[in-house]
């Protein structure tokens, strides 16, 4: 079992407290939601979590060692991240794009391995593109591309998946299709943090919840203790309307507050 | 890759083409007589078409590869050594060591002073890119760079006591391969080895890259070095390759394009490829001007631009297209 | 030869006196040079202080052959502000050079004199009179014509076959037929290789032509090197070297071939006396 976290991370941009003494964490076989209005700091601290970001003061630890022990190659290996609307510079086949998720493994350049071509066709099966394989990229639908993307990044089999708005670009369908398949990843042992707006998908889906507001973890928790009225109305000044169906509960932004 | 057998064979066929062309047209006859150990043919083949054709095949094979490594660093078809600016920096600085003296008093001063003005063209490009990643801004930054790497060029030689040498900007600005000699091959090829073995050494990168800074550095690629293995590959490379030709404008802009289809589009095999297809377009640009003749000769420069030049207008129309 | 060498004399005098027919008595005092040849042949005739100006190229030693004499006289560039600013009597200049200077001072009523590019041996003398005439120093301009003419007499007769020479110039130009460099070179002894490969006047000679075609002496201006220029680089070629080594490489100086006057006796027997030692 491994665990990403981070610890008491602060960052400034100039006067503006971007990342105000945030502690973070996922294990293996979970989702967690991170969600919070725009601005709130979701994309900084992923970034940050990612290693993409150098913070002013706090650390990021993957199984109680500080990832910047790890060499590159090892935190790509155990570490993915898929950024917000990705685009590729060139307009490569799905399938070569998916297989850039094998580098950290040493990918030769000219000649996939066995394991990198199982590894490749896994995840796009996985993410249901594998009827895609040939095609270029800057043919798909934004939907089509967020999955492909998605299955880059599980291409390498990392113990911590981070994404950010992974849901943004997708219809109804697809919608709920990656966040059954980030539950199952989670199910086969994987630690996902995934930045979402969507209030419903975050209550159905997640494990845990973290709600961020003003750089800071304004709730923490099951899905339950963190979509109450007072956080929502403080994080997103809404109420929210409340339901259940098939023995879960599930919230709906429903007004907004003055 | 499947392409690459064909572009070398195409190279062959040029090369041997290219020593069969004599300043005016088609003269195998030297080639005859060269093999027939007769002097004259030696020495026109040895110390005349051979570097010609050894220039060509290194420069090109240089332009070629550096285009198609900026390409991928800079996410951007449309860069490239001349587009960008960093072969008139290359010229610029070539022209003041060579007009100085500074070549005569050190050896590898010529090679030297074409990579220091590589140098901080890119490191200038670089600097801006990382302030504003916009097509439009590096492309502005080119001529602006361009622009003022030929007017100090201009000046440098306006200010050289020697009266030729106000008439040679024409050779550091469009280029050309005539006359040069074996010497000119030597100074340049460690230098033009070493840059395309860095520039080699970037295709993981580039690739990871295609998805953008993020997710290459999530992916375990430091973009650091990566820039560094670039930039120095690319300034070794096109920075000799300029000294001893001049800037020779748009094979780096028209190679890597079209060969990128053949290649999937993939970075990384797109360097390897874009050698071959540098060198053979160079050397048919240097063949066409030999076939066009005129005593004083077309500069190849003006050549390839007759080509790049309209490719790279119908890039920027496809581009605005594309991207409204 | 002889005919035509009278009737040049004759047309140049008859030049001379049309372009200035008032004040032929009077010595011009301030006499303006806007050409190196007519700065030279200036500079040779005339006393050092009747000249105002010659151009910036009298002082260069790799084109003037009397750059020591030009010491201290005022440079000009051949502009017409800075030429009217010198107020001269006497502006001496070249047929294809600072047309529009020339234009303004004839047009301010300066006596203008102007030569042409002399390509034969006869027009250099013609153009010495010529010159001699306008500054009023005939005397001294038929002493340097007759020193012209001995030195050349004295040269060591040619031999038949005769050897082939090229004067080759940086970037590769040679000077071919109808050129005073041409005319230098029969009358040292040679053969013109460029005349022979169809050059005309100035004009570029390719490195392969010159390689396949190569004449018994290639006559390159070295002085030059140490001024650093692609076009001079040109003539260190390792082929040119090569081909060219030892006796026959001859080294004379680019001043003595460009402009007509004793540096064309001085040239012709340095380049004697190069087909004498390859003899």
């Amino acid at each position: 079992m491994s665990r990403l976290a981070g610890n008491n991370l602060r960052l400034r941009r100039g006067a503006r407290a971007i990342l105000n003494g945030i502690d973070m964490l996922v294990v293996t076989g979970e989702v967690v939601g991170l969600i919070g209005p725009n601005g709130a700091g979701k994309t900084t601290l992923l970034r940050a979590l990612a290693s993409l970001l150098p913070v002013d003061a706090g650390s990021v630890t993957l199984d109680d060692a500080g990832v910047d022990t790890l060499s590159a190659t090892e935190r790509a290996r155990r570490i993915a991240y898929v950024e917000q609307s990705g685009t590729a510079a060139w307009p490569v086949s799905v399938v070569d794009l998916v297989g850039l998720g094998r580098l950290p493994h040493g990918r030769g350049l000219q000649r996939q391995s066995a394991a990198d071509d199982a590894a490749v066709l896994t995840a796009m099966r996985a993410t249901g593109t594998d009827a895609l394989a040939d095609r270029s990229i800057d043919t798909l639908s934004s939907g089509e591309r967020s999955r492909v993307l998605l299955a880059r990044a599980l291409a390498g089999r990392p113990e911590i998946l981070l994404l950010d708005e992974p849901v943004a670009a997708l219809d109804p369908a697809q919608q709920l299709a990656v966040m059954e398949l980030l539950q199952r990843l989670a199910g086969e042992g994987m630690g996902v943090i995934a930045v979402l707006h969507d209030l419903s998908l975050a209550s159905r889906f997640c494990h845990r919840l973290v709600l961020m507001h003003e750089g800071r973890v304004l709730a923490e928790g099951t899905p339950d203790a963190v979509l109450r009225d007072e956080h929502l109305a403080r994080a997103f000044a809404i109420q929210p309307l409340r339901g259940a169906a098939d023995g879960q509960a599930f919230v709906l932004p429903w007004r907004r507050l003055k | 890759m499947r392409a690459m057998p064909a572009l070398l064979l195409a190279c062959a066929a040029f090369s041997a083409l290219s020593l069969c062309m004599g300043p005016h047209g088609f003269a195998p006859g030297i080639v005859a007589q060269a093999l027939a150990g007769e002097e004259t043919g030696r020495l026109i083949l040895i110390e005349l078409r051979l570097p010609r054709l050894l220039l060509g095949l290194l420069v090109g094979g240089t332009l070629g590869l550096a285009g198609a490594t900026l390409q991928g660093l800079f996410r951007n078809p449309l860069a490239e050594p001349g587009v960008i600016g960093v072969s008139g920096c290359a010229a610029l600085g070539a022209v003041i060591a060579f007009y100085t003296g500074v070549s005569t008093m050190l050896p590898l001063g010529l090679p030297l002073g074409g990579v220091a003005g590589a140098l901080i063209a890119i490191m200038v490009l670089l600097a801006l890119a990382s302030r504003d990643p916009r097509i439009s801004t590096l492309l502005l930054a080119g001529v602006a760079l361009s622009a003022l790497a030929s007017a100090l060029t201009a000046l440098a030689l306006n200010l050289s006591p020697n009266p030729y040498a106000t008439v040679e900007v024409v050779f550091w600005l469009l280029g050309s391969l005539s006359d040069r000699s074996l010497e000119h091959v030597f100074l340049a090829l460690p230098f033009i080895l070493a840059g395309g073995a860095l520039m080699l050494a970037c295709g993981r990168g580039l690739e990871a890259l295609t998805l953008g800074e993020d997710t290459a550095r999530s992916l375990g690629i430091s973009i650091g070095r990566l820039r560094r293995l670039a930039v120095i590959g690319v300034a070794f490379a096109v920075g000799a390759s300029v000294a001893v030709t001049g800037a020779i404008g748009f094979v780096g802009l028209i190679v890597p394009h079209l060969l990128r289809p053949l290649v999937d589009h993939r970075p990384a095999p797109l360097l390897l490829i874009s050698i071959p297809g540098g060198a053979c377009l160079t050397l048919a640009a240097d063949i066409a001007v030999r076939l066009i003749g005129g005593e004083v000769e077309l500069r190849l420069g003006v050549a390839t631009a007759l080509i790049g030049a309209p490719f790279f207008l119908y890039l920027v129309l496809n581009l605005a297209r594309r991207a409204p | 030869m002889r005919r035509s060498r009278t009737g040049t004399f004759l047309l140049a005098a008859l030049l001379a006196i049309l372009s200035a027919p008032a004040s032929a008595q009077e010595k011009p005092q301030r006499i303006v040079s806007l050409n190196l040849c007519t700065d030279q042949l200036l500079l040779d005739l005339a006393g050092r202080e009747r000249i105002a100006s010659v151009s910036f190229l009298a002082a260069d030693p790799e084109f003037s052959a009397v750059a020591e004499k030009a010491r201290g006289v005022p440079a000009n560039r051949g502009l017409a502000e800075e030429i009217v600013a010198l107020k001269p009597d006497l502006v001496l200049a070249h047929k294809y050079a600072g047309r529009q200077a020339v234009a303004m001072l004839l047009r301010l009523g300066v006596r203008v004199v102007e030569i042409d590019l002399p390509q034969d041996l006869a027009a250099v003398m013609a153009q010495i009179a010529v010159v001699a005439e306008a500054v009023q120093e005939q005397e001294r301009g038929r002493a340097m014509i007759a020193a012209i003419e001995q030195r050349l007499a004295a040269l060591p007769p040619a031999a038949e076959p005769r050897l082939t020479a090229a004067i080759y110039e940086p970037s590769g130009f040679a000077f071919g037929a109808n050129s005073l460099a041409d005319a230098i070179l029969r009358a040292a002894g040679y053969d013109n290789l460029a005349a022979r490969l169809g050059v005309g006047g100035y004009a570029r000679l390719g490195m392969e032509n010159l390689l396949a075609n190569p004449p018994d002496i290639l006559v390159v201006d070295d002085t030059a090197a140490d001024r650093r220029s692609m076009a001079q680089e040109f003539l260190d070629h390792p082929a040119l070297r090569q081909r060219f080594a030892g006796e026959r490489r001859v080294a004379v100086p680019r001043r003595l071939w460009i402009c007509g006057g004793p540096s064309v006796a001085e040239a012709a027997a340095l380049l004697a006396q190069a087909r004498v030692q390859r003899r």
